[in-house]
């Protein structure tokens, strides 16, 4: 069993995000998890994730309660999840082969990454993931000199080197254009099978989820509304999860603080 | 083609600039006469202890007390009247060296050749002006006229005029230009276009700008008594020569009472600016506080005897500079370069020690008191922090780069820790949830960009503390200052002539290296 949730309730800053969550996840299942924004897509794979700590209920991920774990035993398990996110988590002025080396920190000493990070190894299998994403080119590129959809699959080829045994995808291809989307998607689960990993996968389109995975999982309101091969996920059920959905509100971003003037007199 | 070891092409570059830094790092350890061995002795430590011990307690006897209160609005009154003086020099040659206002600009006219010249003749007096730093101006003021606060209103005055003439003209160019070039097409002259046309929008800048330099020039202002010019540095002086350590710390938290002080007045005066009507008022209470200052000194100008008669004759001696100086010229040039270069690198290693705590990285309570210690290190100005390390390390060079050091690490670590405190946390919370550490997560993830924007920072500051290195010597910390003091002390005007010439070189030649390197950067 890749990921179990028992009863598994989320609450942050006084108001409930997920209800009574009840999910199962066999090793190397792929599913789709589809709903109106807001309705706790994200959070259930944070919680996954192990960022959140559940409110009431219980979570096992791969096998293991990660909040019954000590800190290195933690630590060990996050190595075994990897996370593919909306936008790539990547600082701009790194260089791709960093990004992607990125990916084994649980698995290596501090000093061991410090040392890569001035003079990098293993070159040849960062370069092999990126070969099966095609950006084989870009190993000593600049991340904030990529495209959105090369940063994207930047993020992807992270996860390949990770070698995770659960893979989650908060979103992924939200960020991209359609062509390129179904090629993200195709990409992620052909690599999931490859290496026997399980994949739960956060999407905005209802249609890439039914053409694409066999399970598809429908949240609204922070509970899950169905859980359902795709052969029975028939339209009205689908318009029944999206009824009189509200418009995203925006979030405003905090303004850069201007630099201050100490620097000189 | 998948190339079994791929090598990173980026390694001989990095391994050039880096050996290339050390290599031109290294000649400054003996140039400068600073040994890192002291540091690691045990024993210096202990000499140092026993130094910072006799700082306590500090002194609190009331008739010490009201000289304080005393020079300390002494000090505040040398800095308003001086920028008061600043901004009549300064506003005027904005007006008539900004290329905002001129007929080139605002139409397609052709410019005078007489009109140019003029214009070159008067920014290259600003040059002057703002070359020469503000003690030298009043060590030369005192030297030539007297003692007490004048010169120290002189000197801010002159020095700032031209810093405010140069800074006033790039704002007024720098404002949006349509609005003046209309006036200008309907006939209106240089003075209707700039009050009609660019003052209004520009106002609020030219005013914020002035309220910063007022608050420089109360630090430069509390150490003008080094060179007899009045102020809470003249009792500093004094207490630091009789080796009073009690007085000096008092003199300290007075210092450091006055630097938040004018910091929370320019942060309130800035605040004042947003509201409506709020140059107004700020321009009224800048008035009132200009002839407050007058009336306060104007008695010790009377009584002190300063003599305008003198500077004439002063100015004749220093004809013609000392031409035979040079190889003395290039070693108080290339001591003051490497006092600046090895200073810069040390604050900079402590600065990025300090700020991971005072980014709150290590809990509430190092955060607290990594905060305190960085106001510390800033606030006390470098030249004092010179004249304590010339006590704690001896004269020479090694206390100028002690004291650039300590003052550098305090500017650069409040600037890390907000670059710290402003990085984007996804990255790193992406990797501690891949199973990373904290210090991996951290290297792997805001590192890079926050390490380029420090070396930026550093950067920046090492082109101010190049500057300020050239004046350090005039407490006793090495230098072109120190060759500077050691002239004047000995009526050797000529020579001092001729290292005015080199410090006004080097502060030109600095400018424009960092003006052609950030417009390449950019």
């Amino acid at each position: 069993m890749s990921l179990l949730f028992d009863n598994t309730s989320l609450e942050l800053g006084g108001n409930t995000i997920l209800r009574d969550i009840r999910l199962e996840l066999a090793s190397g299942e792929q599913a789709a998890l589809i709903g109106p924004s807001g309705a706790g897509k994200t959070s259930l794979l944070l919680l996954a994730a192990t960022r959140y700590r559940p409110s009431s209920g219980s979570l096992s991920v791969l096998g293991d309660n990660p909040w019954h774990l000590s800190a290195r035993w933690l630590r060990r398990l996050r190595s075994r999840i990897g996370m593919v996110y909306q936008s790539p988590p990547l600082p701009a002025r790194q260089r791709v082969i960093h990004a992607v080396a990125a990916g084994r920190l649980g698995q290596s000493g501090t000093l061991a990454a410090l040392r890569r990070l001035l003079w990098p190894d293993d070159g040849a299998a960062i370069q092999d993931c990126l070969q099966r994403v095609d950006l084989a080119d870009k190993l000593w590129q600049r991340c904030d000199q990529l495209s959105g959809g090369q940063r994207q699959r930047v993020g992807i080829a992270r996860v390949l080197y990770q070698q995770a045994q659960l893979l989650l995808a908060d979103e992924p291809v939200s960020a991209l254009d359609p062509r390129l989307a179904e090629d993200t998607i195709r990409l992620l689960l052909a690599e999931a099978s490859a290496s026997e990993a399980s994949l739960l996968v956060s999407l905005h389109s209802v249609e890439l989820a039914l053409a694409y995975f066999p399970r598809i999982i429908g949240v609204r309101d922070g509970q899950i509304m169905f859980d359902l091969p795709r052969e029975q996920v028939h339209p009205g059920v689908v318009s029944a999860l999206y009824a009189d959905e509200r418009l995203a509100e925006s979030v405003a971003q905090p303004a850069h603080a201007a630099i201050s003037q100490g620097l000189r007199c | 083609m998948l190339s079994p070891h791929p090598r990173d092409p980026a390694r001989w570059p990095r391994l050039f600039t880096l050996l290339l830094g050390l290599l031109l790092l290294a000649p400054s350890f003996p140039l400068t006469q600073f040994n890192p061995a002291t540091l690691a002795n045990p024993d210096s430590w202990h000499t140092m202890a026993g130094f910072v011990a006799g700082f306590f307690p500090p002194s609190l006897q009331s008739s010490f007390l009201h000289d304080v209160a005393r020079e300390t609005i002494t000090t505040l009154a040398s800095a308003t009247a001086g920028i008061a003086l600043a901004i009549l020099l300064g506003a005027p040659l904005a007006f008539a060296t900004t290329r905002a206002l001129e007929r080139q600009a605002l139409a397609a006219e052709r410019a005078s050749a007489s009109m140019e010249g003029v214009k070159s003749l008067l920014r290259g007096l600003m040059v002057i002006l703002r070359g020469i730093p503000e003690i030298v101006w009043a060590l030369l003021f005192v030297r030539a006229a007297g003692l007490g606060s004048l010169p120290a209103v002189l000197a801010i005055g002159l020095a700032y005029g031209g810093m405010l003439g140069k800074v006033y003209a790039e704002i007024l160019e720098s404002q949006p230009r349509e609005l003046a070039a209309a006036l200008h097409l309907q006939g209106a002259s240089r003075w209707q276009c700039l009050l009609y046309g660019l003052w209004p929008q520009a106002l609020p800048e030219l005013l914020s700008y002035s309220v910063y330099r007022w608050e420089c020039a109360i630090r430069a202002s509390a150490v003008m008594g080094f060179v007899g010019a009045g102020g809470v540095g003249q009792l500093l002086d004094t207490s630091l020569k009789m080796l009073n350590g009690g007085e000096v710390s008092t003199l300290l938290l007075v210092f450091l009472l006055l630097v938040n002080l004018t910091e929370g007045l320019s942060l309130l005066s800035r605040h004042a600016l947003e509201r409506p009507r709020g140059g107004v008022y700020l321009l009224g209470s800048g008035i009132v506080a200009v002839v407050a200052s007058v009336q306060w000194l104007l008695p010790g100008w009377r009584d002190s005897g300063f003599d305008l008669s003198a500077i004439p004759r002063f100015i004749h001696d220093f004809f013609l500079p000392d031409g035979s100086m040079l190889a003395e010229l290039a070693h108080g040039t290339l001591e003051t370069l490497a006092m600046s270069a090895l200073g810069t690198v040390l604050a900079f290693v402590a600065a990025a020690m300090l700020a991971m705590p005072a980014a709150g990285r290590f809990g509430s309570l190092l955060k607290l008191a990594s905060r305190l210690l960085l106001n510390l290190l800033r606030g006390v100005p470098d030249l004092l922090w010179a004249s304590i390390a010339v006590l704690a390390v001896g004269l020479g060079p090694a206390a100028g780069v002690l004291a650039l050091a300590l003052h550098t690490a305090g500017v650069l670590g409040r600037l890390f820790a907000e670059t710290l405190e402003n990085a984007d946390p996804a990255a790193e919370q992406a990797l501690r949830l891949a199973g990373a550490g904290r210090v991996q997560a951290f290297s792997y993830g805001p590192l890079p960009a926050i390490f380029s924007q420090w070396v930026a920072y550093t950067l920046y500051r090492w082109e101010n503390n190049i500057r300020i290195a050239t004046v350090l010597g005039i407490v006793g910390a090495g230098g072109l200052g120190q060759q500077l003091y050691l002239a004047l002390s000995l009526f050797q005007q000529h020579k001092a002539a001729s290292l005015i010439i080199a410090m006004l070189l080097l502060s030109w030649l600095v400018e424009q290296l960092s003006r052609a390197w950030r417009q390449h950067m950019a």
